[in-house]
């Protein structure tokens, strides 16, 4: 599993970390039930503080890609391979999009206006 | 006509006749021989033979079949491993080192094992009672030498050594901004074939302990020691937890010991380079191989190569070796 931050970015060091553990999950670096570094360790790692490693697992665990278990830590959920014919389909979209030019700003909100 | 081993190339054609003639025949032709000439004085001898000798003379007796049988089997076993594991050669053809040691030690354990069987059949020819046979203590110190000339000899015998060539392919740092961060973690560990010998191994191991402890337990207590941290460490190798962040590359074994660290001042490149267990390293688990380098080898195929400043290559074999060397460059660079 890879994961990689910079401080320096405008975007929020969980938001980063999150998208990080999320695209590790999706491309099978990690798999179904195995455990994540706790959030001390990956904290230390990284040089950042405990609680914004938390708040990424949180924010995992409510999407549904990480269990959080008092005691355990984090651990891959069983229920993550569901999203691999999803993440097919967005990288058949995604490839659809470059050939004809269209942004990633505007895809996101053609996704955006199908989803609500 | 074609067939199937019109592929194989003639040099590993001409390097498994030489397999079967040192490796196989040779050693069985001795054994065969020193198994004749021990039946000869079959009636000279008593009934049964001393075949184990403590400080004060014999202490353990079996019957001449035995003795003249066991050097046979053992060589049987030992010989028909040496070609099988050393049949398809190397990369290219050719006989890796741990072939010819294979091959060479099949000759040096037959001529040793017969030596010592026929010196201590010898030394009893003419006795009424075992018990009265001498010591063999000189049969012993000079089997081996001869065996180890023998087992040179047949290692001379033998094509060189195919090197494998460790081709490295430098990993590039993982493209980004400078002040980016990188944590990366995997675990290696053991295929699934090895574990299977490995635990035929273990539990031979704890078979003969568990005999021991049945039969004589009052010698248990230093081969239970040497048999437990021999277990200890063949399990303690078994599965491995890598982790590389600002810290450098973390090696831990999943005991938790061994572990080892190289901080990312100590790095002087990276590269992914493809690994050969048997071939480069003689085996698995935590290894070091003649040429320098030491690692975990616990598979197959693609392993990290980390040179050290001081001139030192460490190897770890992983699956996502690539991700990982990009993400230990990463480190290192900076």
């Amino acid at each position: 599993m890879l994961v990689r931050v910079d401080p320096a970015s405008e975007t929020p060091l969980f938001e980063q970390l999150a998208t990080s553990i999320r695209q590790s999950v999706i491309d099978h670096s990690v798999s179904a039930g195995e455990r994540l570094p706790s959030a001390r360790e990956l904290a230390e790692s990284l040089g950042i503080n405990m609680h914004t490693v938390l708040r990424a697992y949180r924010e995992l665990r409510d999407e549904g890609f990480i269990e959080l278990r008092r005691g355990r830590g984090a651990i891959v959920a069983a229920t993550v391979h569901r999203y691999d014919s999803l993440a097919e389909s967005v990288s058949v979209v995604v490839a659809e999009a470059r050939t004809n030019n269209v942004s990633l700003a505007t895809l996101t909100a053609l996704i955006r206006e199908e989803y609500q | 006509m074609t067939l199937p081993a019109d592929n194989v190339s003639p040099r590993l054609t001409r390097n498994r006749r030489l397999i079967v003639v040192i490796g196989v025949v040779v050693p069985l032709l001795i054994t065969m021989v020193g198994a004749f000439v021990m039946a000869l004085w079959i009636p000279e001898l008593p009934n049964p033979v001393a075949t184990h000798w403590g400080i004060s003379g014999p202490d353990g007796y079996s019957t001449v079949g035995s003795v003249i049988a066991l050097p046979l089997l053992i060589t049987l076993v030992f010989a028909a491993l040496a070609a099988f594991a050393s049949w398809r050669g190397g990369p290219h053809g050719g006989m890796l080192w741990v072939h010819k040691f294979l091959v060479s030690t099949s000759v040096f354990l037959s001529v040793s094992i017969t030596v010592i069987a026929a010196g201590s059949l010898a030394v009893q020819r003419g006795l009424d009672n075992a018990e009265s046979a001498p010591s063999i203590g000189s049969i012993l110190l000079a089997a081996f030498p001869v065996a180890l000339v023998m087992g040179l000899f047949a290692w001379l015998m033998l094509p060189a050594v195919e090197h494998i060539q460790p081709t490295g392919v430098a990993a590039k740092p993982i493209e980004g901004t400078g002040t980016e961060r990188v944590y990366f973690s995997t675990t290696t560990r053991l295929g699934p074939g090895v574990v299977v010998i490995a635990v035929v191994a273990l539990v031979a191991l704890g078979l003969a302990l568990a005999i021991q402890a049945v039969n004589n337990p009052s010698e248990l207590l230093l081969p239970a020691v040497i048999g437990l941290v021999v277990i200890a460490l063949a399990v303690s190798t078994l599965s491995w937890r890598i982790t590389i962040d600002q810290r450098g590359l973390r090696v831990r074994s999943v005991l938790g010991w061994p572990r080892a660290t190289i901080a990312p001042d100590q790095i002087d490149a990276v590269s992914v380079v493809t690994i050969n267990p048997l071939g480069e390293f003689g085996g698995y688990g935590w290894r070091w191989a003649p040429d320098g380098r030491s690692g975990i080898v616990l598979s197959q195929g693609e392993a990290i190569e980390v040179k050290r400043t001081n001139g030192k290559r460490f190897i770890v074999t992983m699956h996502d070796a690539q991700l990982g060397a990009e993400a230990l460059a990463t480190i290192a660079k900076k």
